[in-house]
């Protein structure tokens, strides 16, 4: 017993605890790609505009999906420049997004980006087409049915403006590596202790099948997937933004090295959230490939 | 099927199995005990109170808790079912059903093993404090392996390696901790100690997680370096002779950046102490606290109630009426605070008042921001040792009880509340929300006949007619008052209402009525109310969470075998 006694001793002081003390808080530099190490000057808008993220939760097997799809184009037209879209396939909505094989439904639109945001969201459970507006509860749920989108992205849209974002981006096609440059601006208001950006990259104008209840046989071949969530460039809930007086500009970069998708149709868009409530600030949109 | 029915179902399963595995008990197979809980409502929308839209109309948080024993041998589980969703005011990602907890573990002489899951809380809770509050939705079990070793009498030996509970998943971050604690009347017995004791303690508590990348924003070209083990260590005594009383505890945490602190380098410290004295009618207690920077999760972007480590005390005390500990609570800040309480509890003498002694409560507590100065870097900030900040609350409060007589009892309640809203519960945007309210509470107990009580409350909490902004249901004064009838053990019915009488919104003067019945068998206690829940925060020790309006119908059932 006394030898068990040593052996005990010895197992709870192997676990003691280890401690990494930072004299220096000014880490590595930043995994850039060589050419994302210039930051480029950017200068306040004029008239900068608020803009919301719609995020359509859509599957490709979802027969009435497409019809969200042309509510996000219907709203993108009526308010130009200002609805910002992402389609999230997430796997938590089943049927409607798994790949099947034997079938023409062989595409896996889903995703690790995709799969976190519904976790956190609760939404591909509850049946699709649903969208989230600005990551906002709406009467307690995130989960919006496409007829009430109208109204709510209205009433977003004529909130006051607390941000505004521009977004850079840099494309070296040798290493298939993007970078992105965000500015953040403060504009009014005060913005919430924790504060941070996300950085998507989502692809527009894929063409594949798509299941829809409106047309015969219920099946489209040729159907063009648009804002189809692809990847984060960074940390999928965000890098922490610290402004430096009413400012700050954030860097992205990530190899994508062997992604199928196309990189001259895939938007970057930038999104400033409510780092507790995950509540959308400001969005923006830009082409990936300048 | 309805989900009505699916959910009745369910809860008559899990009653069913644990009248079973009841039934089973033998003394040659060991034993099972538990218990089991539902907590179910049936919504209804109130436009009149802002009640959310429930969809699935019937809600309900059951569980179901078994340990085994065997000798030295136990193991336990508990079952969980949030279905179809959780009940209003509840973290919606506990939806679903499984068995979060559940573990083995055996004593053979002075060592004990569990394997699984397990609570354990080092000295206060400085640095670790894993507990679960089921009133709160709050469960930060440990999952890993634990050894507790007491290699001589009056020496405790903690050691462990584990992951925390984030709901129906594991917090990013690994957990390890060890504890030893020395009582030195065991370990020392032949000293002739009186009336000393003496309790000294020492705990170390580290967390490895994978590091991320984060631009460092004084230099945006680089990233942050971040910690990947971040160590907190407190020591810890306790002190007694006689009726003295003097625990105190002090804490340091090394450089933890996360979000909550936004990823400054400073490192965290936290003194806590209590100096107590009792003796036959009389009690005193003082108790003091300084709190920088201690916010301690398993996940450096964790926020909110997930993932918390650590737990601060709080040093305010927690009231049970309805008014004083629901409309303005106090949670803890637990990256800034400076705060006192006294409190005094003593009995009248008997050449007082001869037949009937006086119970009195005096209490005050008041609890403030540390004065801290920008560093401009990313050490954050400097802090003077005990200047006071702006302030988050203080509580001034008197409570009296009088029996009147062999079948009467009379208690009294007056409390003066101070509080700033927007930095305690992050109501209001730019400017500091101040709220000053008085609250005086009537209780009110008549045993009618044998075993048959009835009690009366009768509650008012007056705030001051303008405040900024007034854009809550709880603003403005408020009014309550409380009917139970008590047929002991069997029965219990209270019928009450809280009325927002003095809310300038006159759309906001609302009646939250609500009635409940219950009975109790044995060890069963069912209960059925109906009426309007009020927005609000619940808080316990500190720990708050939102609640939303709601009207339903509620059930609520406790039973242990």
């Amino acid at each position: 017993m006394k030898y068990a006694a040593f052996l005990v001793l010895g197992g709870l002081f192997l676990i003691l605890p280890s401690c990494d003390i930072i004299e220096d808080p000014d880490g590595p530099p930043a995994p850039n790609v060589p050419f994302c190490t210039d930051t480029p000057s950017f200068q306040p808008r004029v008239n900068p505009e608020i803009k919301l993220l719609l995020e359509d939760y859509t599957g490709h097997r979802c027969g009435n999906c497409p019809l969200a799809a042309s509510k996000l184009h219907e709203l993108q037209v009526a308010h130009p420049g200002q609805v910002v879209g992402l389609a999230v396939h997430a796997q938590a909505a089943g049927y409607f997004t798994a790949p099947k094989t034997g079938t023409a439904f062989t595409h896996d639109f889903r995703n690790e980006v995709s799969n976190t945001l519904d976790a956190f969201f609760q939404v591909a459970a509850t049946g699709l087409p649903k969208g989230v507006v600005n990551r906002k509860r709406v009467n307690g749920a995130y989960d919006l049915p496409i007829s009430t989108w109208g109204q709510i992205v209205q009433q977003e849209l004529n909130a006051s403006q607390m941000a505004d974002l521009q977004v850079k981006t840099l494309w070296d096609s040798s290493t298939s590596s993007l970078c992105a440059f965000v500015f953040i601006e403060h504009l009014s208001g005060t913005l919430p202790d924790s504060l941070m950006l996300s950085v998507y990259l989502a692809e527009n104008s894929f063409v594949n099948w798509q299941a829809d209840y409106s047309v015969p046989g219920e099946e489209i071949e040729f159907y063009e997937h648009n804002h189809v969530l692809r990847a984060s460039l960074g940390p999928i809930w965000g890098k922490a933004v610290q402004l430096n007086g009413t400012s700050a500009v954030l860097s992205f970069s990530k190899s994508f090295s062997g992604a199928t998708w196309v990189m001259s149709n895939c938007s970057v868009v930038a999104v400033l959230q409510n780092g507790l409530s995950r509540e959308v600030i400001q969005a923006e949109e830009v082409a990936a490939i300048p | 099927m309805s989900s009505f029915r699916k959910n009745a179902l369910l809860s008559l399963g899990l009653l069913g199995f644990a009248s079973f595995l009841c039934a089973q008990t033998s003394p040659d197979y060991g034993e099972i005990h538990g218990n089991v809980g539902i907590d179910a409502q049936y919504y209804l929308d109130d436009p009149a109170i802002n009640t959310q839209p429930v969809p699935d109309i019937f809600r309900a948080n059951s569980f179901l808790n078994l340990v085994y024993t065997r000798g030295n041998f136990r193991a336990g589980l508990r079952y969980e079912a949030y279905m179809p969703k959780p009940l209003l005011g509840f973290p919606v990602a506990f939806e679903g059903h499984g068995i979060p907890f559940r573990y083995a573990g055996y004593t053979l002489g002075r060592l004990d093993i569990t394997a699984g899951n397990f609570y354990e809380q080092f000295g206060n809770g400085l640095i670790l404090r894993s507990y679960e509050e089921r009133a709160l939705g709050f469960d930060n079990a440990l999952d890993g392996v634990r050894l507790k070793y007491q290699p001589v009498d009056g020496l405790r030996l903690i050691g462990f390696i584990a992951r925390q509970r984030f709901y129906w998943q594991f917090s990013p971050g690994n957990i390890k901790g060890f504890d030893a604690e020395l009582t030195l009347r065991e370990f020392l017995p032949k000293v002739d100690w009186k009336k000393w004791n003496l309790i000294v303690g020492g705990s170390f508590v580290s967390r490895y997680q994978s590091g991320q990348e984060i631009p460092n924003p004084d230099n945006p070209a680089n990233l942050l370096e971040i910690p990947l083990n971040v160590g907190g260590f407190s020591g810890r005594m306790n002190l007694g002779y006689g009726g003295f009383q003097l625990n105190a505890e002090y804490a340091y945490k090394i450089n933890d950046p996360n979000a909550l602190n936004k990823f400054i380098y400073k490192p965290g410290t936290a003194a806590y102490v209590s100096a107590a004295y009792s003796t036959k009618g009389l009690g005193i207690s003082l108790q003091a606290k300084r709190v920088e920077n201690f916010d301690f999760r398993s996940d450096r972007n964790a926020q909110g109630n997930d993932l918390l480590l650590n737990f601060i005390p709080m040093l305010n005390k927690q009231h049970t009426y309805a008014l004083p500990a629901s409309i303005y609570p106090y949670a803890v800040q637990a990256n800034s605070e400076l705060g006192w309480q006294a409190d005094v509890n003593f009995t009248t003498p008997k050449w007082l008042n001869k037949k009937y002694a006086t119970t009195v409560n005096l209490n005050f507590s008041m609890v403030s921001a540390l004065d801290t100065t920008p560093t401009g870097d990313r050490y954050g900030y400097t802090s003077s040792a005990f200047d006071f900040g702006k302030r988050y609350y203080m509580d001034a409060n008197i409570e009296v009880q009088q029996p009147l007589g062999k079948k009467t009892k009379l208690s009294l309640m007056y409390m003066y509340l101070w509080q700033n809203q927007r930095l305690v519960q992050g109501q209001g945007t730019t400017e500091d929300n101040l709220i000053a309210a008085h609250i005086a509470v009537v209780d009110a107990t008549w045993k009618v006949a044998k075993k048959h009580t009835l009690r009366f409350e009768v509650q008012h909490l007056a705030t001051p007619a303008l405040q900024n902004p007034l854009n809550s249901l709880v603003n403005g004064s408020w009014a309550m008052g409380l009917v139970e009838y008590n047929f002991n053990p069997l029965f219990f019915a209270s019928v009450m209402n809280q009325w927002s009488y003095g809310n300038p919104d006159e759309k906001k003067q609302i009646h939250y009525p609500t009635a409940m019945v219950g009975v109790t068998l044995k060890t069963t206690r069912i209960a059925i109310g109906y009426g309007r829940q009020r927005e609000g925060i619940i808080c316990i020790g500190g720990v708050c969470r939102q609640v939303p309006a709601s009207n339903g119908l509620t059930f609520s059932l406790m039973s242990s075998f």
